[in-house]
C-alpha cells in the first residue's frame, strides 16, 4: 500500500471511525491491530514473505520479556542481537552472501521498526506490560500503521501515555488533523513532484546547454532543488501520518521544525528528521560522550571530545541511509559537517569569549549568511545521497570544474538571499498579521478547500499513486 | 472581526464543542470555496490560455463529411500554442498552392487523413506537408506540390470515397497520416454498436479533461514530464492506451484489420492508375516516450500496434513507416506535441515531414529526386 495515497487515506478515515466509536480499551487495541496487521501485509506479495520481519518482532519480544531476568550483561546482548538481526535482514555489505536468506521478504519500515525495537530493548522494556496487554502494546507500537513506512520514530513511552490516556478527539482535533492530512499531501503529491521535475529538466538541459553562465545557474538549479524536494516529499508524508495517527488518539512526535531556518549545521540536525538525530543523540552520542568524558576527564578537552562524539554520531547518522560507498561519503560529510561546525564554535568561544561569540552570532548579516550557508552545504552533501559516482562524474564533467564550483557559490548566494528573504516575510506576516484572522478555523477551512481541489484536479489528470517517499527506502 | 484563535489546545483534556453554527457555516466555506476557485480558475485560464479548435470555414461536422469552403480563411488555436491561420485554395484543400490540375512535369502528392493529416493547429508552414513540400520542390528541381485534404476523424471512415477527387488532381502518390485516437474513432465509425457502454465516471473525468479549460492548462504542466504522462496513460482503465500490451489485445488488432480494409479500397482505386499509397503512423506522446530506455515499462511492446498497421497496410499493397521510432528517437516530447491537446506540434510536423520525404524518395517514381537527397527537411517552408 502506497502511502500517502487515496486508498491508504480512505481505509485510515474508515479505521479511525471505527475506532472511535468505542472508548473501551481494548476495542480501540483490536480496531488499531486490525489495521496495522491489514497494512503490514499489503507490502508482502505471499505470507511467507512476511516471516523474517515477524521472526525479528518475535525474538526481540523474547528479549524483552527476559530482559529482567538477564545478569548484567544482559543489557548489552539483547540490543547486540537485535542490531545483529537488523543487520542481517538489511543485507548490509559485510554480512557474507551465504549468511543471507534466499528467498524474498518484506524489509519495509524495517529501519524505523528496529528503531523502535531498539529504543526497548535498551531502556524502554521498563514500561512495557509483561501480559497480553503489552504484547498486544508492543506489535500496535512497532507495528503502528501511520508510522511503519518511513517514521517519525516514537518512542515507547510516549505511544503508552497516548494508549493509557487517550488525548480528545473533538471537532477542533479533527478540522486540524484533516488540515494536516491535506496539507501533507499537497506537499507529496504535487510540491515535491514539481520540483523533482524542476531538477530532472535541469539534469537534462545540462549536456546541450553551451552558455556559461547558463550552465551555472542550471547547476545551482540541479544541486538546489533536491533539499527543498526532499524535504517537501519527507515533511509531506510526516504532515500526513502525524494528521492521521491523531484521528487515532496518537500523537506522533514532530520530524521538521523549519530546517532551512537553521542558523548553522548542528541547528539543522536539531530541525530535520528529528526523530532520527534525537534517537541517535539519546543512544550513541549522550553514552559515547559521557565514556570518553570518563576516560579523559580533563576539562580543557571536553569541548574537542564533543567534536569527535558529533562526528561519529552524525556520521551513523548519513550512513544508516545506505550501504553503498556514496552513503559512507554522505556520512562522513555529515559527520564532517557537523564536527567542523562545534570545531569552530569551540574555537570561537576560546578566542572570543562566549559572550562576544554570542553577540556576533546574533548579528544579522552573520546569520543570513550562516543560514544560506547552512542550506548550501547540505545541498552539497546530498549530492552523494540522489546519486551515484557515475552520475556525480557526469554532472561534474558536463558542468566542468569551475562552473561547478561557481554553481555552488550562486547556489550559496541565492539561499542567503531567498531564505533572508523568506524570514522577513514570514516574521512580518506573524508579527505585522492578524493573528485572529491567521488562525481563523474559516479562513484555514477555506485554504484547506483549495488545496483539496488542487490535488483533486492533479489526481484526475495525472490518475496516478503519489510520488514514493524518498525515505521509505531506508 | 471574533478572534478564533482563542481556541483550547489540541491535547486539553476536555472536550471542546464547536459552536452550532459552525456546522453549517463550515461545509458553505467548504462548497463556497471550491465553487469560487473553480470559477474565477476557469474563467482567468480562457482569459490567458484561450482556445479555437474549430475551424470556422468547415462545413459539416465532424460526424458528417466534413469539407472547407474553398477560398475560406480561419484562425484556430490550441490552448497550449499560437494563433495559426488557416487558409483553403480553391478547391477547399489547405495547400498553399492551387489545385487546378498538375502542369505537365510538374510533381504532386496529395495527402488524406485526419486533424493531423490537415496540420490542425500548426501554421502551415510548420506543416510537414508543406515542409515535404519545400524539400521535395529543391530535391526535384521542379515544382512539387501537396494538396492537403485532410479533415477531421469524423471522415476518416468514408476516406475511400474522396479517392476519386483526389486523382482528379493527377497526384504522384497519397499520403495517409493514422494515430491511436483515429484508429479508436475508425472502428466506432464502422462498428457503431461495438462502442457503446453507457455513461460512466470515466466519460465524465473525460468531458472535463477537454472541456474545462483549467483542466487543459493542468495537464499542460503536470505532462511536462514524460513520466507523468506515461503513468497516466498507462492507469488509464479502458481500452484506449492497451495498444502498448504485449500481445497486441484483440480489439486494436481488430481495428488494425479495419484500418487495413480502408487502405484496400482506397489502394483498389489508385492501383489501376498507377498511384502509391503512403501510410504513416503517428504515435501518441505517451506512446512515443514509452519506446524510451528511460520511460519504457517493462512487460509492454510499444511496436506491437505498428506491426499490425504494418501487415495490415502491406497486404493491402500500401507502402507503411511506423514514426513511434522517430519520435522516440528525437527525445525532446515537450517540443513535439502538445501535451494536453495531443496533436503533433511543429516540432511532430518536421519529423513527420522527413520521414514523409524519405519514404516519397523510395518510389521509383522520384528517382531523378533521390539524387540530390542530400538535403534536410528540417528547414521550414518559405
Amino acid at each position: 500500500m502506497t502511502v500517502p495515497s487515496f486508498q491508504f487515506l480512505a481505509l485510515a478515515l474508515a479505521a479511525a471511525i471505527a475506532f472511535n466509536l468505542s472508548a473501551a480499551k481494548w476495542w480501540r487495541a483490536a480496531v488499531l491491530m486490525a489495521v496495522n496487521l491489514y497494512v503490514f501485509q499489503s507490502f508482502a506479495g505471499q505470507w511467507t514473505q512476511l516471516l523474517p520481519f515477524i521472526g525479528f518482532l518475535a525474538i526481540a519480544y523474547a528479549g524483552i520479556l527476559l530482559r529482567p531476568t538477564l545478569p548484567w550483561w544482559g543489557s548489552w546482548l539483547l540490543p547486540v542481537v537485535v542490531l545483529a538481526l537488523f543487520v542481517w535482514l538489511k543485507r548490509y555489505l559485510f554480512v557474507p552472501p551465504t549468511l543471507l536468506l534466499t528467498a524474498p521478504y518484506v524489509t519495509v519500515g524495517l529501519s524505523y521498526v528496529f528503531f523502535r525495537v531498539m529504543h526497548l530493548a535498551i531502556d524502554g522494556w521498563e514500561t512495557l506490560p509483561r501480559n497480553a496487554t503489552g504484547f498486544v502494546s508492543y506489535l500496535n507500537y512497532t507495528l503502528n500503521f501511520t508510522s511503519l513506512v518511513s517514521g517519525p520514530i516514537q518512542r515507547y513511552e510516549d505511544y503508552r501515555r497516548c494508549e493509557a490516556a487517550p488525548p480528545p478527539v473533538d471537532p477542533f482535533v479533527v478540522g486540524r488533523a484533516l488540515e494536516r492530512i491535506i496539507v501533507g499531501f499537497f506537499k507529496v503529491y504535487l510540491l515535491s513532484a514539481l520540483v523533482s521535475e524542476l531538477q530532472h529538466e535541469a539534469i537534462a538541459a545540462l549536456p546541450t546547454t553551451g552558455e556559461a553562465t547558463m550552465r551555472i545557474g542550471l547547476g545551482a538549479v540541479v544541486v538546489g532543488a533536491y533539499p527543498v524536494y526532499l524535504y517537501l516529499n519527507f515533511s509531506g508524508y510526516t504532515d500526513f501520518v502525524v494528521g492521521i495517527a491523531r484521528l487515532f488518539r496518537i500523537e506522533l512526535p514532530e520530524n521538521f521544525d523549519r530546517p532551512f531556518s537553521s542558523l548553522n549545521f548542528i541547528d539543522f540536525w536539531n530541525r530535520w528528521h528529528i526523530t532520527l538525530s534525537t534517537w541517535l543523540k539519546t543512544y550513541v552520542y549522550s553514552p559515547l560522550l559521557l565514556s570518553l568524558m570518563r576516560r579523559f576527564p580533563a576539562r580543557g578537552i571536553e569541548p574537542f571530545l564533543a567534536v569527535l562524539v558529533y562526528f561519529v554520531t552524525f556520521f551513523l547518522v548519513g550512513f544508516w541511509h545506505g550501504q553503498t560507498s556514496e552513503f559512507l561519503c554522505f556520512g562522513l560529510l555529515q559527520g564532517g559537517g557537523v564536527a567542523a561546525n562545534k570545531l569552530y564554535q569551540t574555537c570561537l568561544i576560546l578566542g572570543l569569549g562566549r559572550a562576544r561569540y554570542a553577540a556576533l552570532a546574533r548579528r544579522p548579516l552573520y546569520q543570513t549568511v550562516a543560514r544560506g550557508l547552512t542550506f548550501a552545504w547540505f545541498a552539497f552533501t546530498l549530492l552523494w545521497f540522489w546519486s551515484n559516482w557515475g552520475q556525480l562524474h557526469a554532472l561534474v564533467a558536463g558542468l566542468g570544474w569551475p562552473a561547478a564550483v561557481a554553481a555552488w557559490l550562486l547556489l550559496l548566494a541565492m539561499a542567503t538571499i531567498v531564505l533572508a528573504a523568506w524570514e522577513a516575510i514570514r516574521s512580518a506576516v506573524l508579527s505585522a498579521g492578524d493573528r485572529g484572522l491567521l488562525s481563523s478555523r474559516y479562513l484555514r477551512t477555506a485554504c484547506a478547500s483549495a488545496l483539496t481541489f488542487v490535488i483533486l484536479v492533479a489526481a484526475l489528470i495525472l490518475n496516478a499513486p503519489a510520488p514514493e517517499i524518498v525515505y521509505k527506502s531506508f | 472581526m471574533p478572534d478564533h484563535s482563542a481556541e483550547p489546545g489540541p491535547t486539553d483534556a476536555v472536550t471542546r464543542r464547536l459552536p452550532a453554527r459552525d456546522y453549517i457555516l463550515l461545509p458553505l466555506v467548504v462548497v463556497a470555496t471550491i465553487t469560487l476557485l473553480m470559477v474565477v480558475s476557469e474563467v482567468a485560464a480562457r482569459i490567458v490560455w484561450p482556445e479555437q479548435t474549430d475551424v470556422s470555414c468547415a462545413i459539416g461536422g465532424p460526424a458528417t463529411s466534413e469539407r472547407f469552403r474553398p477560398n475560406c480563411t480561419a484562425e484556430t488555436k490550441a490552448a497550449e500554442g499560437p494563433w495559426v491561420s488557416n487558409q483553403f485554395n480553391e478547391c477547399g484543400y489547405r495547400s498553399a498552392e492551387s489545385c487546378r490540375p498538375a502542369a505537365p512535369g510538374q510533381l504532386r502528392a496529395v495527402v488524406m487523413g485526419s486533424s493531423t493529416s490537415r496540420g490542425a493547429l500548426v501554421a502551415y508552414e510548420d506543416t510537414f506537408a508543406a515542409r515535404a513540400s519545400a524539400a521535395l520542390t529543391r530535391l526535384c528541381r521542379q515544382p512539387f506540390d501537396f494538396q492537403n485534404l485532410g479533415t477531421d476523424w469524423g471522415d476518416l471512415a468514408t476516406m475511400d470515397r474522396r479517392v476519386p477527387e483526389a486523382l482528379a488532381l493527377k497526384p504522384n502518390a497519397i499520403v495517409i497520416t493514422v494515430g491511436p485516437f483515429d484508429l479508436s474513432h475508425l472502428a466506432i465509425a464502422m462498428e457503431p454498436q461495438s462502442e457503446r457502454p453507457g455513461f460512466t465516471l470515466h466519460d465524465v473525468v473525460g468531458f472535463m479533461k477537454t472541456n474545462l479549460r483549467i483542466f487543459i492548462v493542468a495537464q499542460h504542466y503536470l505532462y511536462r514530464d514524460p513520466a507523468a504522462h506515461v503513468s497516466a496513460f498507462l492507469s488509464n482503465k479502458s481500452d484506449s492506451s492497451s495498444y502498448v500490451q504485449s500481445p497486441l489485445p484483440p480489439v486494436w488488432q481488430e481495428r488494425a484489420e479495419l484500418l487495413g480494409r480502408l487502405i484496400g479500397r482506397i489502394a483498389a482505386q489508385t492501383r489501376p492508375v498507377g498511384v502509391p499509397v503512403l501510410l504513416f503512423y503517428v504515435p501518441d506522446r505517451a506512446h512515443a516516450a514509452l519506446s524510451v530506455p528511460q520511460y519504457a515499462r517493462p512487460g509492454l511492446d510499444p511496436a506491437a500496434l505498428g506491426e499490425a498497421l504494418r501487415t495490415a497496410a502491406q497486404a493491402e499493397g500500401a507502402e507503411f513507416a511506423d514514426l513511434t521510432p522517430d519520435f522516440a528517437a528525437a527525445g525532446d516530447f515537450a517540443s513535439l506535441y502538445y501535451p494536453a491537446d495531443g496533436h503533433p506540434s511543429a516540432g511532430g510536423h518536421r519529423i513527420i515531414g522527413r520521414r514523409v520525404v524519405e519514404a516519397l524518395l523510395q518510389d521509383p517514381a522520384f528517382a531523378q529526386c533521390r539524387a540530390n537527397s542530400t538535403m534536410i527537411v528540417g528547414q521550414r517552408a518559405p
